[in-house]
């Protein structure tokens, strides 16, 4: 077993394991629930661009923090903000809208190749490694109050190998 | 009926094919379980897939490519330290399900079957493909989604390793008899 030719009969000799049987079961359990449409549809992940999902917890952490300044005996921080309130205070955005959000970012802070990847139908991806912050300004409409939110996160973006 | 018949020919696919596909999924999984699991999770995407072509069983090479996009996105949000670390820890715990037990008894096959295990994670899943998998270098190409030179490469360089590990054990052998 001395060259390339032989360890390639020496490796065709070799068998992989069979799936347990209780995985086998439980794959067989799953193909019978698909056929019979008993498993919800799951979509491949979006590989890409991390969409505002985030955004809504942000602003409810906000609007909890803005509500904090609002509320009676809310400690000393709430009179210090009382005194920044505008004289006029501002209109919601909509009815029922008090918190809006009125500036977004993402900024990259690093960024490493991967190398390729593809996706389950074999279309080629660049991937690339980013550590990001992403950056949300909300101001609650009826105090005036803004809070600056960052959120710091790593992930592997898959880019289309045209892009530039 | 019709459900009945495409339910058969998806159980014997995975019958055919599952300890191929369980083999190439230990790769990215931290065990046997996990490895089950991917695999599990890559018969459900290709489920879904296959349905706006008729429902029919997929390709190999696409089941292959689903395991690795599945693996991917298992690891994503883990830290890269600790998928090295997971990394080690597979090379160190691959015997319960890379290969039939039944090879035990030849030395050199567990010889080599323990080579195989140390080779690079991407000259392996070449290897992998290729000889328990089946696939052609132009299917491993688009899988990976590398060129076949490539892959062709990778092979030829996996094969002159695998030689060379086994060569030296075999001096190894005879040294200290």
């Amino acid at each position: 077993m001395e060259s390339p030719e032989d360890i390639e009969k020496a490796l065709a000799a070799l068998v992989p394991s069979a799936i347990s049987e209780q995985g086998q079961r439980s794959l067989d359990d799953l193909i019978d629930s698909l056929a019979a449409g008993e498993v919800p549809v799951a979509e491949l992940p979006e590989p890409r661009r991390r969409p505002w999902g985030w955004a809504g917890g942000i602003g409810a952490a906000a609007a909890a923090v803005a509500l904090a300044f609002q509320l009676p005996g809310g400690g000393s921080g709430a009179l210090t903000q009382e005194e920044t309130l505008p004289k006029t205070p501002a209109i919601p955005a909509s009815a029922g809208e008090v918190v809006v959000s009125h500036a977004r970012s993402e900024i990259v802070d690093f960024a490493e190749p991967e190398g390729w990847m593809s996706e389950s139908n074999g279309v080629p991806r660049r991937a690339c490694r980013v550590t990001y912050v992403n950056q949300e300004q909300v101001k609650d409409m009826l105090t005036g109050l803004e809070v600056k939110v960052k959120q710091y996160g790593e992930d592997t973006r898959l880019l289309p190998d045209n892009a530039f | 009926m019709m459900k009945v018949c495409v339910s058969a020919a998806w159980k014997a696919w995975v019958a055919e094919f599952g300890p191929r596909l369980l083999l190439f999924a230990r790769g990215w999984a931290p065990s046997r379980e996990d490895a089950q699991d991917l695999v599990q999770e890559a018969v459900l995407r290709l489920w879904n897939y296959q349905q706006d072509k008729g429902g029919g069983v997929p390709d190999l090479p696409l089941a292959f490519s689903t395991i690795r996009f599945c693996g991917l996105n298992h690891h994503r949000s883990e830290s890269r330290r600790r998928k090295r670390e997971e990394s080690i820890i597979y090379l160190n715990d691959f015997t319960d399900v890379w290969l039939d037990p039944s090879v035990e008894d030849d030395e050199d096959a567990v010889r080599l079957r323990d080579a195989v295990q140390k080779l690079s994670p991407k000259l392996r899943e070449v290897v992998t493909m290729k000889i328990w998998g089946g696939l052609t270098f132009a299917q491993i190409s688009e899988a990976l989604a590398i060129s076949q030179n490539t892959a062709a490469s990778r092979y030829r360089y996996a094969l002159e390793q695998l030689a060379q590990d086994m060569r030296r054990l075999k001096e190894e052998r005879h040294g200290i008899a």
